[in-house]
C-alpha cells in the first residue's frame, strides 16, 4: 500500500472549473463585488443537475435492469440516511437545544446533490467508471433523514415546546417524500427508464451543457456560502470542527460499508459523498416547517457554507485516495 | 358609489410558511388576499434575504381587506400563527370602495 498522499489529485480537483467558479464566488463577496446571478437562475440550474443525473441515472437502469447489487447500495443508502441523524443529533444536543439539534442532523442525515454531482464530474476526469443507478440511493436518501430527525424532535424536545401543538404527519410526509427535488430526481429516473435509447438520445444536446451548468451553479453556491457563513458568529469553533469531522466520520463509515458491500471504486466514492455530504435545500426548509423553533440561521450555513465546501475542495480527493488504498 | 368601512390586515412572514398560512386565513373567513413573494428589507431579525433558493431566508408580504366581525376572529389566528415563525402582522381601518 502506498500512503503517500498524492497531491496531484488534489490539485487537479482543485484546479477544475466547477471548484474555481465556486472561488470565485467566495471571493466576489469577500471583495464587495456585485457578482450575482439573477433569481430564479440559480433555482433553474439546480433543477437541470437533477434532471440530467436523474434521466443518466434512469437511462443506466434502462440498459443494466433491476439486480441485488441495486437493492444492496438501496439498502445501505437507507441505513446510513436513518443511523446519521441520531449519533448527529445526541452530540449537537450536548450543545444546542432538541429543535437545533434535530434540524442540523437531518441535514447531515440527507445528502448534498451538488457534491455527488461534482463526485460525478471528478470521476469522469480521473476516468473512472461508476454506475448511474447511484442517483436511485441519492432520492431514498432525503426522506429518511427528515422522518428521524422530526421524531428525535418529537421525543427529546417536548420540554421546549411552550403550546403543545400536535406534529401534523400529513405536512412532513408530503414534505420528506414529495419536495421537489425528489419529484424530480425520481421523475427523470423512470422517465430515463421509460424513454430508452431515443430518449437519451434525443436528451444529448441538453447533456453536453452540464458542466456549464455545473460552473454556474457553484458559482452561485460560493456567492451564497459567503453570506451564509456571516451567520455563524458566536457558535463558529463549534460548528467548524462538528461539520469537518462530521463528514470525515461519515466518509470512513461510508467506506467500510462500500468495502463490505464489494461496490466499485466509483461507486464506493458517490456512496461515500452522499454519506458525507448535508442538505442546504430540501432538509433546512422542512425542517423549518416541521420544527419552527429550529433556527434555518444553523443549517444553511453549516451544511452550504462549511460541509459543501470542504467536501468539494478536501473531502473528494481524501476520500477517493483512502478507497484507492482499501478497495 | 359604495365605500364601506373595513379592516386591512398586513402580514410580513417567511415565504415557506405562506401556504400554510393561506389555509389558516381562508378557514378564518378571509375571503380574499394579495401575496407579494421575494421581498427583502430589515425587521428585528436583520436583513430579510431575497436571494434564496430554499425559501428558507425568503420573505413574502401579503394583505387581506375584511370587515371588523371577521378580522376579530383572524387576528388572534395570526398571533397563534406567528408564534412559531418569524413574522410580523400590522391592522388599520381601511375604506373599501365596493363595485
Amino acid at each position: 500500500m502506498n500512503f503517500l498522499f498524492d497531491m496531484s489529485m488534489v490539485t487537479g480537483n482543485i484546479l477544475s472549473p466547477p471548484v474555481l467558479f465556486f472561488f470565485l464566488g467566495l471571493i466576489a463577496v469577500a471583495l464587495k463585488s456585485d457578482l450575482e446571478i439573477p433569481q430564479p437562475l440559480p433555482k433553474l440550474f439546480s433543477l437541470y443537475l437533477l434532471m440530467d443525473i436523474g434521466l443518466h441515472g434512469g437511462h443506466e437502469l434502462y440498459h443494466s435492469g433491476f439486480s441485488w447489487e441495486l437493492v444492496t447500495v438501496l439498502g445501505a443508502c437507507f441505513l446510513m440516511a436513518s443511523i446519521v441523524p441520531i449519533y448527529s443529533f445526541f452530540i449537537l444536543k450536548a450543545r444546542f437545544g432538541a429543535a437545533d439539534a434535530a434540524a442540523v442532523a437531518a441535514t447531515f442525515g440527507s445528502i448534498s446533490a451538488v457534491t455527488f454531482i461534482t463526485g460525478i464530474s471528478f470521476l469522469e476526469s480521473q476516468e473512472v467508471a461508476y454506475k448511474g443507478y447511484m442517483v436511485a440511493g441519492m432520492a431514498l436518501m432525503e426522506s429518511p433523514a427528515i422522518i428521524i430527525g422530526v421524531l428525535l424532535y418529537n421525543i427529546y424536545g417536548k420540554k421546549e415546546q411552550k403550546t403543545k401543538k400536535k406534529t401534523n404527519w400529513g405536512h412532513i410526509l408530503r414534505d420528506a417524500f414529495f419536495n421537489g427535488s425528489i419529484m424530480l430526481l425520481v421523475g427523470a429516473l423512470l422517465i430515463g427508464i421509460l424513454s430508452g435509447d431515443k430518449g437519451w438520445h434525443d436528451f444529448q444536446p441538453f447533456d453536453s451543457i452540464f458542466k456549464g451548468m455545473l460552473c454556474f451553479y457553484l458559482l452561485d453556491n460560493g456567492i451564497v456560502a459567503a453570506r451564509r457563513l456571516k451567520a455563524l458568529r458566536g457558535n463558529l469553533g463549534f460548528l467548524l470542527s462538528f461539520s469537518i469531522l462530521m463528514p470525515l466520520f461519515n466518509a470512513a463509515l461510508g467506506i467500510g460499508i462500500a468495502y463490505l458491500i464489494g461496490l466499485s471504486k466509483g461507486n464506493a466514492l458517490l456512496f461515500c459523498l452522499l454519506t458525507a455530504s448535508a442538505s442546504y435545500i430540501a432538509v433546512p426548509a422542512a425542517m423549518r416547517l416541521a420544527i419552527p423553533k429550529s433556527n434555518p440561521a444553523f443549517t444553511v450555513p453549516v451544511a452550504l457554507g462549511i460541509v459543501f465546501p470542504f467536501n468539494v475542495i478536501v473531502g473528494i480527493p481524501l476520500y477517493y485516495y483512502i478507497i484507492q488504498q482499501i478497495l | 358609489m359604495n365605500i364601506v368601512k373595513s379592516v386591512k390586515i398586513e402580514v410580513i412572514l417567511e415565504s415557506i410558511q405562506v401556504e400554510r398560512f393561506i389555509e389558516m386565513l381562508e378557514e378564518a373567513g378571509a375571503h380574499g388576499y394579495t401575496v407579494f413573494g421575494n421581498i427583502s428589507g430589515k425587521g428585528q431579525n436583520g436583513m430579510l434575504d431575497h436571494n434564496c433558493r430554499a425559501k428558507i431566508f425568503s420573505n413574502s408580504y401579503l394583505f387581506t381587506v375584511c370587515s371588523e366581525e371577521v378580522a376579530q376572529n383572524i387576528l388572534p389566528q395570526i398571533a397563534l400563527f406567528l408564534e412559531d415563525c418569524s413574522g410580523t402582522c400590522f391592522t388599520s381601518e381601511v375604506n373599501h370602495l365596493k363595485v
